[in-house]
């Protein structure tokens, strides 16, 4: 039987970060697009 | 200005050398005559001798003078060129001491050791307020620093002009200071950043709700961001009339509309989408005067001065209540919109007060409440068949009451009676559903209804036209002994156990022993007239009865019998 998975923890460093998205927006930004900003800045 | 005279001043030495001395000084004041009166005047041995060379005063009668005046001044030999060194004030100047140990450049370079916060609890990141965040300062460590002494915050430095000579020699005693300099470090640095590679989206979208939703600077509604300052506020006025239209048109109001008809933002305009956002986030903001009623597709908008949607008979909580038991039917995390249909048999209770249960069936199909605390969800549910588009209301589920869809009066009444069959199918907008009834030859039957006026239970010729369940129809010939009694008091109806045993008996097949027999589909029909039941919670009080009271009838295919007198 697996182990359910860890919950994900942002981190300050992480939310900082999407702050900085959200302030390069002009309209609003949907969740999927701060979770492919979130991955993409992983790779 | 203050310039020690160089006649009012006594010098020592032979006569001469006091005149050469007077001279020199007054020499030397001349040359230092725009600096400070404490500041070092220096001045070349031989520019000094060929100024005097004048005055017929040698080098030697110089050098004679400065040595009898050692505390005037003093001959920096240093260099090849000897340079005479005095002041304005005409005493030996002494280097001023300064005090660089709090000037930028010491302070910005020299930050005060971190703090070991191992052993203490690490304090929360602050959350600015809102009005704030144009300020891009971290502002974290700020508190974390002891504080520092005033006295240490400060040294004196040089004394001041009008202070001159003897207070330019004393020293300045240190003042004692165990703690060290505070010094503000910005930005700090921050934890690394979270390896999401192997976190599903769904985790993802949870983390940033509860991470970033939570923060002061950022809105967010309905799965969509933006900073807070970047949202386009409304002023009241805009705000009363939004609330007045709604009032006025009579009913909730998509966002959309709103904004076109009160605002007046065009579909097509640029800034459309950021109004739509900026509407949504602000109503919600403002809970004393709006309501959110909508889902994702469509997203309503109430106000507390609208009537209820649906029936007036009963009360909503009281309708609540009597669906409590869908509480302990529910599964513990719903799977919205993992169904695309569902069918149903509308009962005498829902028929009566248009309503459908919001069972585990029906959780499948609709979609999962917008707002955390959101009570009730306005759909439309558009019938074909009668080109009708009815406003119904999800009441969503309560620690103590059951969920239900109310707001079908008019739809089962112009074209359902009890029993009749319903299919209900999700479309891409998950506040619009197509509901259906199974077409069939019109036919007429005398079938129960309560007499709203007297209260009593009656059975009037009905023509209807709709496909039905033939175990759920109420027809005369079954349930005749119903005819002109009452509903069932409060405390026998709250009791399922109550009216299961009441309902035996108003069918009244008894069999030889004295006990009564039924079938579980006409059982269904009959107790759904007082209150709603579930096939589960009625299964179940049928076989998990320890009174004795109900037992399997082990003569019909799926009949259950009834003694009476006993403790149910």
């Amino acid at each position: 039987m697996s182990q359910p998975a860890e919950p994900v923890r942002l981190t300050d460093d992480d939310v900082d970060f999407l702050v900085s998205v959200l302030r390069s927006a002009t309209e609003p930004v949907p969740t999927r697009a701060l979770i492919e900003a979130l991955r993409n800045r992983q790779s | 200005m203050v310039t020690a005279a160089p006649g009012a001043r006594s010098f020592s030495g032979s006569g001469v050398d006091q005149e050469h001395a007077a001279e020199l000084l007054r020499l030397m004041q001349s040359v230092g005559r725009f600096m400070s009166i404490d500041a070092p005047i220096h001045l070349a041995l031989d520019s000094a001798v060929e100024f005097f060379a004048d005055k017929k005063i040698s080098q030697k009668d110089l050098l004679s003078a400065i040595a009898a005046n050692p505390q005037v001044f003093q001959l920096d030999e240093s260099d090849e060129a000897p340079v005479i060194i005095s002041t304005r004030a005409g005493v030996v100047a002494t280097e001023p001491r300064t005090d660089r140990s709090h000037d930028f450049a010491t302070r910005l370079m020299t930050p005060a050791p971190r703090r070991d916060v191992s052993d203490s609890t690490v304090r929360p990141r602050p959350r600015m307020d809102s009005s704030w965040s144009i300020f891009d300062v971290q502002t974290t460590d700020l508190d974390a620093r002891p504080a520092p002494s005033l006295a240490q915050t400060f040294s004196l430095t040089a004394p001041v002009e009008e202070a001159i000579a003897e207070v330019a020699e004393a020293e300045i005693e240190e003042i004692a200071a165990a703690e060290p300099a505070r010094t503000i470090t910005v930005p700090v640095a921050a934890a690394p950043a979270t390896d999401v590679s192997e976190a599903s989206d769904a985790d993802l979208e949870a983390a940033l709700i509860e991470r970033l939703g939570a923060d002061g600077q950022v809105a967010m509604f309905d799965g969509q961001w933006m900073l807070e300052d970047r949202v386009p506020r409304f002023s009241k006025g805009e705000l009363r009339k939004l609330k007045d239209y709604i009032a006025e048109q009579e009913q909730p109001l998509t966002d959309e509309v709103l904004i076109q008809d009160v605002l007046d933002v065009r579909p097509r305009s640029a800034d459309f989408d950021l109004m739509r956002f900026a509407l949504n986030y602000r109503l919600s903001k403002e809970h004393r005067d709006f309501e959110f009623v909508g889902t994702s597709g469509q997203r309503f908008w109430s106000t507390s001065a609208l009537a209820p949607i649906g029936t007036s008979l009963r009360k909503p909580n009281e309708i609540g209540t009597d669906f409590k038991y869908l509480l302990d039917e529910a599964p513990i995390a719903p799977d919205y919109r993992s169904r695309k249909e569902l069918s149903h048999v509308v009962t005498f209770y829902e028929f009566t007060l248009g309503l459908l249960p919001y069972d585990s069936e029906l959780q499948e199909l609709l979609g999962a409440p917008v707002t955390p605390n959101q009570r009730t969800a306005v759909l439309t549910f558009e019938c074909p068949q009668v080109y009708t588009t009815y406003l119904v209301e999800l009441r969503y589920p309560t620690p103590n009451r059951g969920g239900f869809v109310v707001g079908l009066d008019d739809f089962y009444s112009e074209n359902l009676v009890p029993g009749a069959l319903l299919s209900i199918r999700a479309t891409d907008n998950d506040g619009h559903f197509v509901v259906e009834y199974v077409s069939a030859p019109s036919q007429s039957q005398r079938l129960l209804e309560l007499d709203e006026r007297k209260q009593r239970y009656v059975f009037r010729p009905t023509s209807f036209a709709c496909g039905v369940l033939e175990e759920s129809l109420l027809i005369e010939e079954l349930w005749s002994s119903l005819n002109g009694e009452k509903p069932l008091d409060d405390k026998t109806r709250r009791r399922p156990e109550a009216v299961v045993a009441a309902t035996f008996e108003r069918l009244g097949k008894q069999f030889e022993g004295g006990g009564y027999t039924a079938s579980f589909a006409q059982l269904f029909a009959g107790v759904n007239i007082e209150r709603p039941f579930s096939e589960t919670l009625l299964r179940s009080i049928l076989e998990n009865d320890d009174s004795g009271a109900f037992a399997k009838d082990p003569d019909g295919p799926d009949d259950y019998t009834h003694i009476p007198g006993s403790p149910a």
